[in-house]
């Protein structure tokens, strides 16, 4: 009798198994990734990933490089211990092997060229996660293929309502630069990048302006010349992380510029370059909307080091 | 020979006059007049004596300096093809700042003499493999080659290793003055002024240098310390060049070939004419690659090279380095 009970209960796992859901959900390129139950070991290329699974309380199976840094600060401990398995645009295979996960959340500008070599790893879902669109559409695809598209349906209506809350209360009348690089001529980020397209609605004028033909979203946006920077003057700046001292602001134009002289300079989180997932964008847009609208909204409760703070 | 010069000097004014009217927004001949008597617009006033006055008085410098550095180079070798981007000086000194900005973070302060020795260094090894009896022009251009594709060999392997930061390597290594200003000036000036002028005062012994060797010793010249002389007051004004505007090509090579046309290089005004032409040219490149009809401008370099590429095949068609 005893000797029977363990293929009894064999039997029923392999029962449950068969019963689990097969999921399935369309990629950016077009592609149906189908997943015969829902990923529970998820690798992510990407910040957007990490984000993503840990606002669905699931814990990534590895993650990348975040920037300059190793891991994406703003997700503090919840990356404790997950590997690193290199950069979004150079993942180290032998360590994503290693890892074997059953589905990888992928930046697709990076990764779609290696598409054949993730796809012998795991399920490969590549997305764009430049846009608000896009940020919206792969929180989607993830609760899809997680299994949680209730959880994920809520995380997006949660942050539109939130965005439409801050519209309305927003007064508007602004104009604003996202800048970023080193470098002597500073890059500026279209309309179309999901930050800039958080300014817009909050009634800023984004100065980087609208890209006629983007290809999924590219080029996100141009090194923008000095005099043009000076000749539309932005009431506010929003400095993108830089772990150079930044050369443009150093030239003798940058004290004459109005977010200059009326203190309107902020260096921002790194979570503000990719800022796709659930989590980052709600952090970027109440921050953003306190830096604007400093009378009329709050500022986030953030770690000081995470918190963006005027640039002198 | 007065109306050449007179012609060079005209060129430049002309062409300078341009560069303070042409940028993101144009400023009128009487625009330009207003902003000297201070009665212009306020951003008018910021945008020609902040933004496009040091950048025309930089486009000048590195003209000049990467004319004459090309012009000695050409000279002392006696090889029409030496230039400080064929020679390896170029890459040595853009390679040396990339190694400092990638693996040490240093300040900028020390990227001139980063760049002094990476050019010293890789020029002073492209010679000594090209040596052989003497300095063959083929020989100097290969091992030139080579030497440069270990620099970008390392640069590449350090851009691919730096992350965030390689777009802006990227972009500096195109070459370009955009968002220069009076801190780079400042920051190269003596760098680049100092070797010009000396190798303009001392034209005299640059001229003996274009003699046989036997001749020049006969005439008391120490024909070897002063060719190592200015070979290194060469280098070092093509990394002062480096340091403010990346890595920009041809114009070592191409403008010497331009102004033996106007000038015999025994001419007492040889070298000052082709610093002139030097910066005539490289002005125009920039005034050019600020122009293009798309929001961002065209980085310097490519600029150069695209007017220069051409210049060099036909230079090799023609059998300028038929000695080779």
């Amino acid at each position: 009798m005893l000797s029977i009970l363990p293929r009894v209960l064999g039997c029923c796992l392999l029962l449950v198994s068969a019963g689990a859901v097969a999921v399935e959900a369309r990629d950016d390129r077009g592609v149906l990734v189908k997943l015969a139950a829902p990923a529970e070991r998820v690798a992510s290329i990407s910040t957007f990933g990490a984000d993503v699974l840990l606002a669905l309380d699931i814990k990534p199976a590895a993650v990348t490089r975040f920037g300059p840094f190793t891991q994406a600060d703003y997700l503090a401990d919840g990356l404790t211990g997950v590997p690193v398995i290199g950069s979004r645009s150079q993942v180290n295979m032998e360590l994503l092997s290693q890892v074997d996960p059953d589905l990888i959340l992928a930046i697709r500008r990076y990764t779609e060229m290696d598409s054949e070599r993730f796809d012998e790893i795991a399920a490969y879902a590549a997305l764009n996660l430049v846009s608000l669109d896009d940020s919206l559409r792969a929180v989607t695809l993830a609760g899809e293929l997680l299994g949680k598209p209730e959880q994920a349906m809520a995380l997006n209506n949660r942050f539109l309502q939130r965005l439409d809350q801050y519209e309305r209360k927003a007064p508007g009348g602004l104009t604003a630069a996202l800048l970023v690089t080193g470098a002597e001529a500073p890059f500026i980020y279209y309309d179309h990048f999901l930050t800039a397209e958080l300014l817009e609605r909050l009634g800023v004028e984004n100065l980087g302006g609208a890209l006629e033909q983007a290809d999924q979203g590219l080029p996100l946006g141009y090194r923008m010349r000095l005099e043009d920077l000076l000749r539309q003057d932005p009431d506010v700046i929003f400095l993108f992380a830089s772990n150079k001292e930044r050369a443009f602001t150093h030239n003798p134009v940058w004290p004459y510029l109005s977010a200059v002289r009326e203190g309107r300079v902020y260096e921002v989180g790194q979570h503000w370059k990719e800022a796709a997932g659930p989590i980052a964008r709600d952090l970027v847009l109440q921050e953003m909307a306190h830096r604007l609208y400093p009378q009329l909204f709050d500022m986030p409760s953030l770690p000081e080091h995470l918190r963006s703070r005027p640039y002198h | 020979m007065k109306f050449k010069i007179a012609a060079g000097v005209l060129a430049i004014a002309l062409m300078l006059l341009l560069s303070l009217m042409l940028g993101a927004q144009v400023l009128m001949p009487l625009d330009l007049w207003q902003i000297l008597l201070g009665q212009g617009d306020r951003v008018q006033i910021i945008v020609l004596w902040e933004l496009r006055l040091p950048r025309t008085l930089i486009a000048l410098l590195v003209g000049a300096a990467l004319a004459t550095a090309g012009g000695v180079m050409q000279g002392v070798t006696r090889n029409p093809l030496a230039a400080p981007d064929l020679t390896g000086v170029v890459a040595g000194s853009a390679c040396m700042v990339v190694i400092l900005s990638t693996l040490f973070s240093m300040d900028a302060g020390w990227y001139p003499l980063a760049g002094i020795s990476g050019g010293l260094l890789i020029g002073g090894l492209t010679f000594a493999l090209a040596w052989k009896n003497g300095l063959m022009p083929i020989r100097v251009v290969l091992a030139g080659v080579a030497m440069s594709s270990v620099c970008v060999a390392v640069m590449t392997g350090l851009l691919v290793f730096s992350g965030a930061e390689a777009g802006e390597l990227f972009f500096w290594l195109a070459g370009g003055l955009s968002g220069r200003g009076w801190q780079q000036l400042n920051s190269v000036l003596w760098w680049a002024i100092a070797p010009l002028l000396l190798v303009l005062l001392l034209s005299r012994h640059y001229r003996l240098l274009l003699l046989d060797d036997a001749i020049g010793r006969s005439l008391g010249a120490n024909v070897s310390a002063w060719r190592l002389g200015f070979m290194v007051l060469a280098v070092v004004m093509t990394a002062a060049t480096v340091i403010v505007a990346g890595p920009v090509g041809f114009v070592g090579l191409v403008v010497p070939h331009i102004t033996r046309r106007f000038l015999s290089a025994q001419s007492l005004f040889w070298l000052p004419m082709n610093a002139l032409l030097g910066a005539l040219l490289l002005l125009a490149a920039d005034v050019l690659a600020r122009m293009p009809p798309v929001v961002q401008e065209i980085p310097l370099g490519v600029m150069t090279a695209l007017l220069g590429g051409p210049w060099l095949l036909s230079l090799i068609r023609s059998g300028m380095g038929r000695s080779v």
